[in-house]
């Protein structure tokens, strides 16, 4: 199905057109069906799902495994489940430390399908509920991409967003490295240059609406967030 | 040797019940052709992708069976096409493990010999 972009629609990849219909019947929701990891990518700025399904064993040149950290980082919080046909648990391992949130087994059995997208739907719809985080004197709301505090609001990139709610949703806990990366990126290869600059972006981004909170860095172990004048007895870190 | 490649999984042709799941996705006697929209589907699908097993196997592309079966065993899975989902999963497994030389050949003749009569069949459950 083409499908309206103005309306809910979920987005399946998959090489068989098969699996397409029986995921928009099983979930009684229309879905944009795509074959080519490819075509995903290039329409992501496009296309605004709710849920994703996806052949991570499918394309030619990238599979549907390797474009998962780019959906996860275009979609941060839309439920991502992976289709996989083959046996192997490592694959599914993968994909989950990839950026999926659940898989569903092929053959496709509806119920199941139906089963899994609405628990999924349920915990992005929770997920959504905790979106503004506050955090000493700046409230973050993801959803609407802005952070605001006593000297202005901002507009921040998705990444930003969810760096920034990540480490405030640990309440000034240490968040390691690698686990920043996954929670941001869905992935741990991103390199270390590429979360410092996201982390100086923010850090600029936090000093124009606030002079009270500031991301400290512990050395050798992660990062945390700091509210001027709030003490912090005791730091435990958050994975 | 092929009587005995299809005794050893033993799968009935049509795994009903999930059939059966399939056929309720679709409104009462599949006013709106979503059903029969599948099993046309699978019609065009499944030979295709035999005949591009035998080219594959003829050229002994070993990754290239592995994909096409996959792709086999997923469609017929869908519509509980069981024993040509059984039979591509061992072929997919052999591509896998890059062992074309013994029974490859038989699976695919033995997944020939079954379309017919598993066609034959998904349409009589269809009807049913």
């Amino acid at each position: 199905m083409k499908g309206n972009l103005n309306d809910t629609y979920t987005i399946t990849l998959d090489d068989d057109v098969m699996v397409h219909q029986i995921i928009e019947r099983s979930t009684k929701m229309k879905t944009i069906g795509l074959k080519d990891p490819e075509e995903l990518l290039s329409r992501l700025d496009d296309l605004h799902p709710v849920a994703v399904f996806i052949d991570i064993h499918l394309g030619t040149g990238r599979t549907g495994l390797e474009i998962l950290p780019h959906l996860r980082t275009a979609w941060p919080f839309c439920p991502i489940l992976v289709i996989t046909g083959t046996p192997a648990e490592h694959s599914i391992v993968k994909a989950l430390n990839s950026g999926a949130d659940d898989f569903i087994r092929k053959p496709l059995i509806p119920d199941e399908v139906d089963a899994r997208f609405k628990l999924r739907m349920a915990d992005a719809a929770q997920k959504a509920a905790k979106e503004v985080v506050e955090f000493g004197d700046i409230v973050i709301d993801s959803a609407h991409r802005t952070v605001e505090g006593p000297l202005g609001k901002r507009f921040a990139s998705p990444i930003e967003i969810n760096l920034l709610a990540c480490l405030a949703n640990t309440e000034g806990s240490i968040v390691e490295k690698d686990a920043l990366k996954m929670r941001c990126w869905g992935q741990i290869k991103v390199t270390d240059n590429a979360l410092h600059r996201k982390l100086h972006a923010v850090r600029q981004l936090l000093k124009d609406i606030s002079p009270n909170v500031h991301i400290e860095t512990k050395y050798g172990v992660g990062f945390y967030l700091k509210f001027h004048g709030h003490q912090q007895a005791h730091l435990s870190v958050a994975s | 040797m092929k009587l005995a490649l299809v005794r050893d999984a033993e799968p009935p042709l049509v795994d009903r019940p999930r059939l059966k799941s399939i056929k309720d996705l679709g409104l009462p006697g599949d006013a709106d052709g979503f059903v029969k929209g599948l099993l046309d589907i699978f019609f065009e699908r499944a030979p295709a992708l035999m005949n591009d097993l035998a080219q594959a196997l003829d050229g002994r592309d070993s990754h290239k069976v592995e994909k096409l079966a996959h792709a086999l065993k997923g469609t017929a899975g869908n519509l509980g096409a069981s024993r040509m989902m059984h039979l591509a999963e061992r072929l997919e497994s052999l591509g896998r493990s890059r062992s074309l030389e013994g029974e490859a050949v038989q699976i695919l003749e033995a997944l020939k010999a079954s379309y017919p009569d598993t066609r034959h069949e998904l349409l009589r459950e269809y009807k049913s």
